[in-house]
C-alpha cells in the first residue's frame, strides 16, 4: 500500500507540467526546430517559400513521440496579421489531433496534381474562419493552416521539402 | 534523451532516494520497526537505490532515458518539467540546480571537518587512571564483549573537556579525558565504556568511512546525505542496545555530558563521520535526538525485531527497484 500511494503521488507530480500548460500528457514543448529534430531523430519538411509577413523561427513548436511522431509549429505574423500553424508527421500516419486546435470545418475541397495534392478546407477556429491545406508527402502528413491567402497556403505547400 | 546525461542522472538519483526514504520511513512506522538492527537495515536500502538500482538502471536500461518509454511506461518522467519556464530556465532545472547544491552544501558539512588540515589531532596519551584501566577490563570481561575481536587501546588525555569516543579503524583506540572521568560516576562510566565497546565490536569506525564513501559518490543528493546522518543516529541507539549495561546509568551519562558539552564545547571536533562517541552529541547532535536515545533508554526491554525480517527486507528491495525503474 505505501508504494501504491508513492505511485499515485508520482503520477500526480508528472501531471503538474500538463496541468499548468494546458497539454495533454503526451505533448511535449521545444525550444528550437534543431532540438525537436534531435528528439524526434528525424528533419522536417519546410517551406522553402515563406512570406515576409511571417517571423522565423516558430514561436511555441510542440511535439509527440508516441508513432508517427508530429511536430506542431506556430509561426507568428511580423506586426499585424495572421500567423500561420504547420503540423506534419515524421512518419507514416495520420496528425494527432492533440497537435490540432479545436476546429469545425466548414467545408472541403480536394486539389489534385502537383507535390500539394490534398485537400483545401475551410475550419472555424476560435470563432475565426481560417483556411487549412492538407496534403501527404513522402509518406507524411501535413496541413498549413491559417487566416491568409490560399495562393500563400499553396505555394508554401508546393515548396516543403526536407532541409538538407 | 536530449541534454546532458548527467542531469538526468541526478535527477533521478536524487527522485529515487527520496521516494524510498519516504516509503521506507512510513514502513518503519507501519511495522513499527523499533528494533535498531531493522532500522539500519531498511535505511541502507534506502539508501542502496541512488547508490546501486539507479546506476544500474542508467546502465543496463539505456532505453528508460527515451521518450517513448517516458509516455508509455513511465510514472514520473522528470523531464516533463522542462516544459514549465522558471527564473529563466525551466523548472526541471531549477529543481535540479537546488538539490545538488543543497546535497553538497550537506555532504561538505560533514566533509571539511574530516580534511586533514582541519582535524585537529588528539593529544598525546597519558598513563591512565588505574580505575579507568580496571573499569575498562571490567566491561571487555563482560557478557557482550567478552568475544570482541580485540581489546581497544586506552588513550587516556589529560585535558579539561568532556570526550569519550573511539576512533581507528585498524588500530582502534578508546579516548577518554579527564573530564568524561571527572562528569561521570562509576556506574555512568561503565556504561558509556561498554557503550563505546559495542561500537567496535559492530566496527562502526570502518561502517563509519563505508557511509562517508557512499555519501562522496552521492555528494549532490540530499537525500542520499540526510539518509546517510540517519543512519549515523541508529548505529548509536544500536550501540546502545548492544552495550548491555545499566541503561539508566548509560541515559544518566549521555544526559551529562551532552549538558557538559553544550556548556564547554567539545575539545576536539569529530575526526570520523559516524564515530561512536557519547561527547559527539555535544557539537553535532540535535538536543532532541539525546532525549531520544534516553526516552529509549529508559523503556524496561529492547524491541523486539522484526518477524520475517529477511522476507520483509527483500520485497521492500524489489518494491523499491521495480517503482524506480518506472521513475525517470
Amino acid at each position: 500500500m505505501v508504494l501504491a500511494v508513492a505511485a499515485a503521488l508520482l503520477a500526480a507530480l508528472d501531471a503538474v507540467p500538463s496541468w499548468v500548460g494546458g497539454e495533454p500528457r503526451e505533448v511535449r514543448r521545444a525550444r528550437t526546430v534543431d532540438e525537436v529534430e534531435r528528439r524526434l531523430r528525424a528533419r522536417l519538411m519546410l517551406p522553402a517559400y515563406f512570406p515576409a509577413r511571417l517571423a522565423w523561427p516558430p514561436v511555441r513548436i510542440r511535439y509527440v513521440v508516441s508513432a508517427p511522431g508530429a511536430v506542431a509549429l506556430t509561426v507568428a505574423a511580423r506586426g499585424e496579421g495572421a500567423g500561420l500553424l504547420l503540423v506534419q508527421t515524421v512518419r507514416p500516419g495520420p496528425i494527432p489531433r492533440q497537435l490540432l486546435p479545436e476546429a469545425q470545418e466548414l467545408d472541403r475541397s480536394p486539389l489534385a496534381g502537383g507535390p500539394a495534392a490534398g485537400v483545401l478546407s475551410r475550419v472555424v477556429e476560435d470563432g475565426e474562419m481560417r483556411w487549412q491545406l492538407a496534403w501527404q508527402q513522402d509518406g507524411r502528413s501535413l496541413l498549413l493552416r491559417s487566416k491568409g491567402t490560399i495562393d500563400e497556403l499553396l505555394r508554401m505547400a508546393r515548396s516543403a521539402r526536407e532541409a538538407p | 534523451m536530449v541534454g546532458k546525461w548527467w542531469v538526468d542522472y541526478a535527477a533521478q538519483s536524487v527522485i529515487h532516494a527520496f521516494v524510498a526514504a519516504l516509503a521506507i520511513e512510513a514502513l518503519l512506522r507501519i511495522w513499527r520497526a523499533r528494533a535498531p538492527d531493522d532500522r539500519l537495515a531498511l535505511r541502507l536500502l534506502g539508501l542502496g537505490q541512488p547508490l546501486v538500482v539507479t546506476p544500474l538502471l542508467f546502465l543496463l536500461m539505456p532505453a528508460r532515458q527515451g521518450e517513448e518509454f517516458h509516455d508509455r511506461w513511465a510514472i514520473l518522467a522528470s523531464r516533463r518539467w522542462e516544459d514549465l519556464p522558471f527564473l529563466g530556465t525551466t523548472a526541471f532545472h531549477v529543481a535540479v540546480g537546488a538539490a545538488a547544491a543543497l546535497g553538497v552544501m550537506l555532504f561538505l558539512m560533514d566533509l571539511v571537518p574530516l580534511l586533514p588540515g582541519r582535524r585537529r589531532r588528539l593529544l598525546p596519551a597519558a598513563p591512565a587512571p588505574p580505575e579507568l584501566e580496571a573499569g575498562l577490563a571490567e566491561v571487555a570481561a563482560a557478557g557482550a564483549h567478552r568475544h570482541s575481536p580485540r581489546p581497544p587501546v586506552l588513550h587516556f588525555v589529560e585535558a579539561p573537556g568532556p570526550a569519550l569516543f573511539c576512533v581507528g579503524v585498524r588500530r582502534p583506540r578508546l579516548v577518554v579525558s579527564r573530564g568524561a572521568l571527572a562528569l561521570l560516576d562509576a556506574e555512568e562510566l561503565r556504561a558509556a565504556l561498554a557503550h563505546e565497546l559495542a561500537h567496535l565490536r559492530a566496527r562502526d569506525p570502518a561502517l563509519s568511512w563505508v557511509a562517508m564513501a557512499a555519501r562522496s559518490l552521492l555528494f549532490f543528493n540530499p537525500v542520499a546525505q540526510v539518509v546517510a546522518r540517519a543512519l549515523a543516529r541508529d548505529a548509536e541507539w544500536r550501540a546502545d542496545e548492544a552495550a548491555q549495561c545499566d541503561r539508566l546509568a548509560l541515559a544518566s551519562a549521555l544526559l551529562k555530558l551532552h549538558r557538559a558539552g553544550l556548556r564547554a564545547g567539545s575539545p576536539w571536533p569529530r575526526s570520523l563521520p559516524f564515530a561512536a562517541a557519547l561527547s559527539e552529541p555535544l557539537r553535532r547532535a540535535r538536543s532532541h535526538d539525546v532525549e531520544a536515545r534516553c526516552r529509549r533508554l529508559l523503556e524496561p526491554s529492547p524491541p523486539p525485531s522484526l518477524l520475517l525480517r529477511p522476507a520483509r527486507l527483500a520485497l521492500t528491495a524489489a518494491s523499491l527497484a521495480g517503482l524506480s525503474l518506472l521513475v525517470t
